[in-house]
């Protein structure tokens, strides 16, 4: 097989000298590391000019407390343990709702690749579904499973599973049709090709999905507590707004912020696990 | 001395094929006739637009013609089982989460073959294609020529001895694709197949095959058969490029092809 080692010898691809890739990561890291400073200025900048301006009474006080105040706040929050317990009903009702809304969406969204015309049947149903806003089915929501979790495990659910439906549906029709064709060649029945290809393939769609999902799960999960509730980071807001008091208003939504970010950061590490061979060629 | 009669192992008979578009009826096809015999390597060359993939989606078993038929083994490929040839096409259509040992083995898989026995032939090959160090690799790492060559041992490993080839090196740059021609014919002989190749490119076709059928356009029929034998003794396709009998052939396919540019046919109305 001589042809095959001098072949070989033509085609690999040609490795840019060590120093030249070392020159580029520098490049890249002295990039990122001033991307880094100009977001931590930023923040510091506003926060040091609502401080200030709280300070100096520039700014109300009454209408938009100070940063001094909510860390005060958020201090002795989660001393007494009330942050904590609002930051983890909220949290698990959105993860709840997400995993169960992710994994009906997509178990409905690639079955319907099995039948291409139930896909076109249900197209409008779906579409229908999709269009509801998830405010407006609170209230028979909270009607059906109560004032509890569940009500708003449920709306967390409704408010990711149509997006992880479509995602999944479109990901599986995404698949090659000459790598079905391949397979087919080789004899391969319907569900193998379910298995091996469609499912797979439609999985960086679905994951794709997810980051966003989670986002909608909160939302939801929010929602539900604004209803009605008796835990929960949306329920201490509306509380909290109800009685003016601004500084416990504006920790809650800091509160979401990071209960958000954790969540998405969440969902980006799972992602980096399943879709390793997509980093395989960068 | 005279060599046995090889037997056919495809057989295209009267195959003809119509089309319906908005524009009505398009002939794409009509009373194509060819032979493939056995251990054979048959190249079909023709210009775009001739029917040449038509002609493939067929005999593959993948598309029933109008009219004719196609027999493989005497037995005809349309309404028999899937999986009696095994083919190539020019996308690697590898997939991408899957490492190249399992790229290759996915047919074997299909098949349900005991896994450890699959892996055992898959590295085989792999090892004989100077890829057994990337078994392990995903396809996104590896270069253009690598990844087709990673699809030409799926094929081969499966075991059919009739291969069918659509323009399978026609996205790799010159000198690649002239290396897995010289791969192609090595192992073809070596593993004793069949293989039906399509190609446009004349100059792949002459220098590769035993035998060439010229199709032409509009609706592609055969309009010749070159029986060409530069590679009777097998030499690699750089050595047969460089023989007078290659131009001659190249030559005498060129001119069938009726290949006429644009800019000649303006200076002719001028």
């Amino acid at each position: 097989m001589h042809e095959a080692v001098i072949a070989d010898n033509v085609l690999v691809a040609q490795q840019p000298p060590a120093s030249t890739i070392k020159q580029q990561q520098r490049a890249q890291s002295v990039q990122s590391f001033a991307v880094r400073v100009v977001q931590v200025v930023i923040a510091v900048g506003f926060f040091g000019l609502w401080e200030w301006g709280a300070r100096t009474g520039a700014i109300s006080t009454f209408l938009f407390s100070s940063p001094s105040e909510v860390w005060a706040l958020a201090l002795g929050r989660i001393k007494d343990g009330t942050l904590i317990y609002g930051a983890y009903v909220t949290g698990m009702e959105t993860l709840a709702g997400f995993v169960v809304g992710s994994l009906l969406g997509t178990a409905l969204g690639l079955g319907l690749w099995y039948s291409r015309f139930m896909a076109r049947v249900m197209s409008v149903f779906v579409l229908a579904l999709g269009s509801i806003p998830v405010l407006a089915l609170g209230p028979l929501i909270i009607i059906w499973f109560g004032t509890g979790v569940e009500s708003k495990i449920v709306l967390a659910t409704v408010s990711c599973v149509i997006v992880a439906l479509l995602q999944a549906y479109e990901g599986a029709q995404q698949v090659d049709k000459d790598l079905i064709r391949l397979l087919t060649s080789f004899g391969a029945t319907k569900r193998q090709i379910f298995t091996k290809v469609v499912i797979p393939s439609s999985s960086s769609w679905v994951i794709a999905a997810a980051k966003l999902n989670v986002g909608f799960s909160l939302i939801g999960a929010v929602i539900g507590e604004y209803i009605s509730s008796e835990h929960g980071l949306g329920n201490l807001i509306l509380i909290a707004g109800a009685n003016y008091n601004i500084s416990l208003v504006l920790l809650g939504v800091f509160s979401l912020m990071i209960l958000a970010f954790a969540l998405s950061s969440f969902v980006g590490i799972i992602e980096r696990k399943m879709l390793g061979w997509k980093l395989a060629g960068r | 001395m005279q060599t046995p009669a090889k037997r056919a192992r495809v057989e295209v008979k009267g195959v003809s094929m119509w089309f319906e578009t908005p524009e009505g009826q398009v002939q794409a096809l009509r009373d194509v006739n060819l032979t493939v015999l056995d251990q054979e390597f048959t190249c079909i060359v023709g210009p775009s637009g001739c029917g040449k993939s038509t002609l493939f989606n067929i005999i593959a078993g993948l598309l029933e013609p109008s009219r004719g038929q196609v027999l493989v083994d005497g037995k005809p490929i349309h309404g028999g089982k899937a999986g009696r040839l095994g083919y190539m096409q020019q996308k690697d259509l590898l997939i991408p989460w899957r490492t190249i040992l399992r790229n290759v083995t996915i047919g074997l898989e299909i098949q349900g073959r005991p896994e450890a026995e699959s892996r055992e032939t898959a590295m085989r090959y792999l090892k004989l294609f100077g890829l057994g160090k990337h078994a392990d690799s995903f396809p996104a790492s590896l270069s253009g020529g690598m990844k087709q060559r990673v699809a030409l041992i799926r094929t081969l490993v499966m075991g059919q001895d009739i291969i069918l080839m659509d323009e399978p090196f026609q996205s790799l740059d010159y000198p690649t694709r002239v290396a897995l021609e010289a791969e192609l014919l090595e192992m073809v002989q070596e593993l004793k197949r069949t293989v039906l190749f399509v190609t446009h490119d004349i100059e792949e076709a002459v220098s590769i095959a035993d035998k060439v059928y010229v199709l032409s356009k509009g609706p592609g029929t055969v309009r010749d058969l070159r029986t060409i034998r530069l590679n009777m003794k097998r030499e690699s396709p750089i050595d047969a490029r460089k023989s007078p009998a290659f131009h001659e052939h190249y030559a005498a396919i060129w001119n069938q092809l009726e290949v006429v540019t644009n800019i000649r046919r303006e200076t002719q109305h001028a």
